[in-house]
């Protein structure tokens, strides 16, 4: 898989989670449950895709910086 | 608490003018008073980013916002940040690349040169100093009304404000940009540290994780989820928020400027990460204090909990270190704002590298004053009015985007179509427009329409 590629895939995934995030699925009125580590679905589900994307960002700058390697190189 | 207070601001007001003083010695021509000599690592770049970013509307607004709409603050804020970081990491290249080695004179002149249009630039400005200005002048009165429930009948709103004003322009004229970037990263460590120990009071109070929602579900259970009582956080609400939070780094000059002045993309990248994890270690605490807030403080009114919260319950020490520290985090906020409305006034002018500082200390001089006159006539709602600049300057977001991204000027219609939603968000927060457009918030229509707008004028230019 060429770089160009997976910088595509870590930009549909960040858009995913972004997705995610406010579907209705998750934004549901009132959704509190399940709990996990004593947090309530909104918070813990947020603090996890929050995670998520920033752990893309991490992946995303490394893969881009490669892709970009030729034009970086006058940086 | 009154001495504690007075020896940790004389140490602190001490280190500040001690950076002031020694890039000073280093301030050879306009671009390095300007932008730091433009070299700054990973370290730096992180702490002065996360200073400016999170301000009084994190430390003081953020806890009660959770306090009143709940969990979903997380969401409105935290969420916003992160995606926030993954767009640093390619408009920050771009930017970076359209700039070239040339000194960067704001974002103004870089508008100009991208439309070869000079009307870009001025209604660019036009839009930050509108919705920049009032954003200086709530962190202000934020500070100094804390300031004045901290020592009632001691000094006004007003001579705080004054206060605040004074040491933030004198440190930052005497040492320029650099001085600010050195002071950014003392701040964003003492928000850190005064963040988390109040967190961690407030845990210990409640008895633990568990039992602080386990009490806030039995206050109110709407409080642990969106849209939470008031039902403000609603989708809408929080995919408008994004978009506003979002388009922060590409609209905001003193942010954009920090793109530019990294020594390179290595470290762009680098600091684009750790701003990300900067803002979940910053953010996960205000939450657990609105949380506290929440169980204890239901029916106060944000002056009476925060007083609370931050000063009544903690220790003298502490409550002084918490005093310095939200002082640290307006003035970070502040100073690299008016600073960077200075640069773009500068590159408007089209001020060569040798020339003289003074109409930009000048102007600098001027916005400090009409935020502090703005700071004096402001509301307390703090976060919501930090939203409303964060929207309004939102609005200039897709222009920005689609004059870096292009290779040769985009005509004139991305700047007519900024110029009327512009209008037209003034006009709907004046009530004389309809607040809702095909039953869409009237912030989140306009930046919808405005991206598209964007995305077909880039396509039809590329035939």
């Amino acid at each position: 898989m060429n770089l160009k590629n997976i910088w595509r895939y870590i930009v549909v995934a960040v858009f995913l989670c972004a997705a995610i995030q406010f579907s209705p699925l998750v934004l549901e009125e009132n959704k509190i449950e399940p709990y996990f580590l004593g947090m309530p679905f909104t918070l813990w589900f947020g603090i996890i895709m929050c995670l998520l994307v920033i752990l893309l960002t991490a992946i995303g700058g490394y893969v881009f910086s490669k892709l970009k390697s030729e034009e970086l190189k006058e940086d | 608490m009154l001495n504690y207070l007075l020896l940790i601001g004389t140490i602190y007001i001490g280190i500040l003018m001690f950076f002031s003083w020694r890039t000073k010695k280093k301030i050879k021509n306009s671009t390095d008073f300007m932008l730091g000599g433009s070299k700054i690592g990973v370290a730096i770049g992180l702490m002065t980013f996360a200073a400016t970013l999170f301000s009084t509307f994190t430390l003081l607004g953020m806890p009660d916002f959770s306090r009143i709409h709940g969990v979903g603050a997380w969401i409105f804020l935290a969420f916003s940040d992160a995606v926030m970081v993954f767009l640093i990491l390619w408009f920050g290249f771009y930017l970076r690349k359209r700039v070239g080695n040339s000194p960067y004179q704001g974002m103004s002149a870089l508008l100009q040169t991208c439309y070869q249009n000079r009307f870009a630039g001025y209604l660019y400005f036009a839009s930050v100093f509108l919705f920049l200005t009032p954003y200086i002048a709530i962190q202000i009165r934020g500070v100094a009304i804390f300031l004045v429930s901290a020592f009632p009948d001691f000094i006004p709103v007003w001579g705080w404000s004054i206060g605040i004003v004074l040491i933030m322009l004198i440190y930052s004229e005497l040492g320029g940009l650099k001085a600010i970037i050195y002071a950014d990263s003392l701040q964003g460590t003492l928000l850190l540290l005064v963040v988390w120990i109040v967190a961690f009071n407030c845990l210990n109070e409640v008895g633990g994780w568990t039992e602080l929602f386990n009490r806030v579900a039995s206050v109110d259970k709407k409080l642990l989820s969106t849209p939470g009582p008031t039902g403000l956080l609603s989708p809408q609400f929080l995919i408008a928020s994004a978009l506003a939070i979002l388009m922060i780094p590409v609209t905001q000059p003193q942010l954009s400027t920090r793109l530019v002045i990294m020594k390179n993309y290595s470290a762009l990248k680098k600091m684009a990460t750790s701003v990300g994890f900067f803002a979940v270690l910053v953010i996960l605490p205000t939450i657990i204090i609105g949380m506290y807030g929440a169980i204890y403080y239901a029916e106060a009114s944000t002056a009476e909990f925060l007083g609370g919260v931050l000063l009544n319950e903690q220790h003298e020490i502490i409550a002084a270190l918490i005093i310095i520290g939200l002082f640290a985090a307006a003035m970070s906020t502040s100073d690299s704002q008016l600073f960077a409305m200075g640069n773009e006034i500068k590159g408007l002018l089209r001020l060569k590298e040798d020339d003289n500082l003074r109409p930009i200390r000048l102007v600098i001089l001027l916005f400090a004053i009409s935020a502090l006159i703005f700071s004096l006539l402001s509301s307390d709602e703090l976060v919501l009015l930090a939203r409303l600049s964060f929207s309004g300057t939102a609005l200039m977001g897709p222009m920005i985007l689609l004059g870096v991204f292009s290779q040769k000027p985009q005509g004139f219609s991305m700047i007519f179509l900024s110029l009327i939603a512009l209008f037209i968000f003034i006009l709907s927060n004046m009530n004389l427009f309809p607040n809702q457009i095909f039953s869409l918030r009237i912030d989140l229509f306009l930046m919808l329409f405005l991206g598209f707008s964007a995305l077909v004028n880039f396509y039809l230019y590329r035939k």
